[in-house]
């Protein structure tokens, strides 16, 4: 049976309930009668035969390159640059098609007798990667065989030494990424495209960086009149990035760019539940539902945090292609959007989404207050093309435990924004103004970025800008089941159940408000005509 | 020739009957060998009592024997029954260190093609291999359409099936020249080659070899799909894989693909003519401890003197 594209449900009183993800956890709410539900689309088939669609991506590329092939030589200089961590979501099933693509790509370097390799992890601010990570991410083989050898790198954006200044955009953004990178023959960026933010010029101008190029992009007025950033051609962000990538490419850095995308197989069997429609549950499912959603009220977080982070995606590539920059990227936005589009009539007063476990930024780790602010205002309230689903000045209500919990370890510098900047401000252009360079430059938080697994001092304000764009559309932000403190730090009001947050919602929305629900994840993205 | 006339001694029909002297008797057809029904140790039951002793019994004593480290196992993640596996031969251990490190959706699905002369020349050996290992009788010695059949049979009931395309034990630890035999059951039954590399049974307990414990390494390689190509093609390339997987595990994947690049993968099976080669492999011989150096070891030379 052809998969079936996303569905809009509107409630009505034979409607059973839905399902919220909430943190580590599930909610099976009533949406009020009139409220519309939107569900993704179902996974599309995945390409039969990874290996052979790969070897035919890098023979046949789009746009104006060569077969990789006829761009590699002996003696040459080559940088194979690869997504880090952060995608996809959850981690995939081994193998990690970067692992096929990287293995391709090397076996073809060899026979053409290419000695001078290195990889580089493009962590741009993030934290470094660990060894397992790693490992997952590149492939047992490949590691062992570079890791050991030096020639697998994490990107390093505070080693001055290995930077390398390019030039600057017309109206003045500065260009700095990697001197490796920038000195190669040729350099091939490995994506994976979960979502249409990903790609592009972005992949080089912004994983390959440093502070004082991110910084021009990276920013509030940016993120403000980034319509979404998840558009890529109303996007202020992806404009940034397209004027960096022309300027690495006049100073004639060569890049052979590989994308590819996935379908919307997210979750094992054992929680397919997670990825059907509430009313075609069958009696394993509701039995799993049960089970999952009882056992883990009684899981300590901390344990079903590990339960879930050690989730593997059984995601299934749809595509891949391969060469010039923008030719590819155009295509992988054609793949992106054929999994994950969904038309939607109009706006709603209310928009109410429910946060899962996992966001780009906390994989193997504690979803922080600022990261659920950041994935619900950020990635889910921009996760649209045209305008958002809910009107200016609506509420958005998201359910997550929101406990005030951080990871000293990777994210050092959100526990003292969270205690000592959002204490005096959640204003992003206050914060911005105020805070943001002191941040950036601290010595220590700079040493835990270079020599731990801890994100950048100014990692916390990019979270924050994130969502900027909802901050100012939005009327009053709810979180469900959260704790009352975190909300009241983060400038917005929590409630207990469904009911409460409708009757605070509608102090702002009047008292019968249109509302819609994300279904998501699996993530699909709303074309709001 | 005499005959003796053995008479029954309840008259014929309630008896049986006597063979006429003028016709020649049919020389009873052996039941062991190529000739072995195996089609019992494919049961069900046959097969829950073997996955129970494969588990419990022989994946445990092999770690234990030859510790093994698995490698290539995301090779095979996508593969689909049926598979023929095909490994270097080196040790008895080949085969339940191989059938162990299998992922279970294999493990307990593979038949193993072993040598019809040695493991099913007596009947207590026939029935020992077949029920423990699933072994299906190979013809080695001359062409067999029954060995061969019976493969197919195999492979078109869904199952897996282990081969050992140099045809027997290594005698000195170098590697032997793949027998075609291989892919025409690969072309005929539709199924892809997984090519195998072992490392270390050799040591542990080759051929002529005392038993001493040591460490292995399983190498699973990419399938390798047989469909339009002839036989040679085939065999070459299964046994430059299984050549790549070696010089990955002695090396790594990046020496490796170098060596594969400009043609300098090492070969399993050293040509004989090359003594310098099989100077410096003395690591693989079964008389390297005992044997006494004439020469003083000289650094590895390129070119022929």
């Amino acid at each position: 049976m052809a998969p079936r594209p996303g569905f809009i449900l509107n409630v009505d009183k034979s409607y059973p309930g839905t399902l919220f993800w909430h943190g580590e956890g599930f909610r099976l709410e009533k949406l009020p009668e009139g409220s519309r539900v939107i569900y993704p689309p179902e996974p599309i088939d995945a390409l039969a035969d990874p290996i052979a669609e790969i070897s035919d991506a890098l023979d046949n590329p789009v746009g104006d390159s060569k077969p990789l092939d006829a761009l590699l030589f002996r003696g040459m200089k080559l940088t194979i640059a690869f997504d880090d961590v952060s995608l996809p979501l959850p981690q995939m099933e081994s193998p990690d098609i970067r692992s096929l693509i990287i293995e391709e790509v090397l076996e073809r370097a060899a026979r053409a007798g290419v000695t001078d390799v290195e990889l580089i992890a493009a962590l741009a601010l993030h934290r470094r990667m660990t060894e397992a990570e790693l490992r997952h991410a590149v492939g047992d083989r490949v590691y062992d065989a570079f890791y050991p050898r030096g020639l697998l790198k994490q990107h390093d954006a505070e080693d001055r030494t290995n930077l390398e200044f390019i030039g600057t955009t017309e109206i003045g953004e500065e260009v700095e990424i990697s001197k490796r990178a920038a000195t190669s023959d040729l350099i091939i960026y490995v994506n994976i495209n979960l979502v249409s933010m990903d790609g592009g010029h972005k992949s080089v101008a912004t994983g390959l960086s440093s502070y004082r190029s991110l910084r021009h992009h990276h920013n509030v007025k940016t993120m403000v009149h980034s319509r979404s950033f998840m558009d890529r051609h109303n996007s202020e962000l992806h404009s940034s990035n397209w004027r960096m990538g022309k300027v690495i490419k006049d100073a004639g850095i060569k890049i052979f760019q590989i994308e590819t995308t996935l379908n919307n197989n997210t979750f094992p069997d054992q929680f397919a539940f997670l990825q059907k429609r509430e009313w075609e549950w069958s009696f394993k499912d509701r039995a799993t539902f049960l089970a999952t959603s009882k056992s883990l009220k009684a899981t300590p977080p901390w344990l079903a945090r590990s339960i879930f982070h050690s989730v593997r995606s059984p995601y299934g590539l749809t595509s891949i292609q391969a060469g010039e920059v923008e030719a590819v990227h155009e295509r992988t936005l054609e793949n992106v959007y054929k999994q994950q589009l969904v038309r939607v009539q109009g706006q709603s007063d209310i928009l109410t989404m429910g946060l899962p476990f996992v966001g780009p930024y906390n994989v193997n780790s504690i979803m922080n207050p600022i990261l659920v602010y950041c994935l619900g205002l950020g990635y889910f309230f921009n996760m649209y093309k045209n305008k958002p689903l809910v009107r200016k000045g609506g509420v958005l209500i998201m359910s997550h435990p929101a406990r005030n919990e951080f990871d000293p370890v990777f994210h050092p510098s959100y526990i003292d924004f969270y205690e000592n900047v959002l204490s005096e401000s959640t204003d992003p252009k206050v914060i911005e103004e105020k805070f943001e360079e002191q941040y950036a430059t601290d010595p220590w938080y700079i040493h835990l970025y270079r020599t731990g697994n801890a994100y950048h001092g100014v990692h916390p304000f990019y979270m924050w800008y994130w969502g900027a764009h909802a901050l100012d559309h939005l009327g009053a932000v709810i979180i469900l089941g959260g704790d009352p403190k975190v909300a009241k730090r983060l400038g917005f009001m929590a409630a207990s159940t469904m009911n409460d947050a409708l009757e605070m919602a509608s102090h702002y929305v009047g008292s019968s408000p249109t509302l819609t629900h994300l279904h998501t994840p699996p993530l699909f993205m709303s074309e709001v005509e | 020739m005499k005959f003796s006339i053995k008479r029954s001694k309840l008259p014929f029909p309630l008896g049986k009957p006597n063979w006429p002297i003028d016709v020649d008797k049919p020389t009873p057809r052996s039941k062991l060998g190529a000739n072995f029904e195996t089609d019992w140790s494919r049961t069900y039951p046959s097969r829950a009592l073997r996955a129970l002793i494969t588990d419990f019994i022989t994946r445990p004593a092999i770690e234990v024997v030859a510790s093994p480290t698995i490698y290539g196992l995301d090779n095979i993640s996508n593969a689909e029954s049926p598979i023929i596996f095909a490994a270097n031969h080196a040790s008895h251990l080949d085969t339940p260190l191989l059938l162990s490190s299998l992922p279970e959706r294999f493990r307990h699905k593979t038949a193993v093609g072993a040598g019809a002369d040695y493991f099913f020349d007596k009947r207590y050996k026939a029935i020992l291999w077949s029920f423990l290992l699933a072994a299906i009788p190979i013809e080695r010695n001359k062409v067999s359409r029954r060995s061969h059949d019976l493969a197919l049979k195999v492979i078109e009931d869904g199952w897996n099936l282990v081969l050992f395309p140099e045809g027997g034990r290594t005698p000195d630890g170098f590697g032997q020249e793949f027998k075609g035999g291989l892919a025409q059951i690969a072309l005929k039954g539709g199924a892809k080659i997984v090519p195998v590399h072992i490392a270390g049974t050799y040591e542990i307990l080759g051929k002529g070899r005392s038993f001493k414990r040591g460490e292995t390494a399983v190498y699973f390689g990419r399938p390798i799909d047989p469909a339009g190509r002839s036989t040679k093609e085939i065999i070459s390339e299964v046994e430059a894989r299984v050549d790549r997987l070696a010089d990955e595990v002695a090396n790594d994947f990046w020496i490796a693909a170098l060596n594969q690049g400009s043609g300098a993968t090492p070969k399993r099976n050293v040509d004989e003519k090359d003594w310098i080669a099989d100077w410096n492999r003395p690591r693989y011989r079964s008389d390297a401890k005992k044997r006494t150096k004439r020469w003083p070891r000289l650094p590895i030379i390129d070119k022929p003197i």
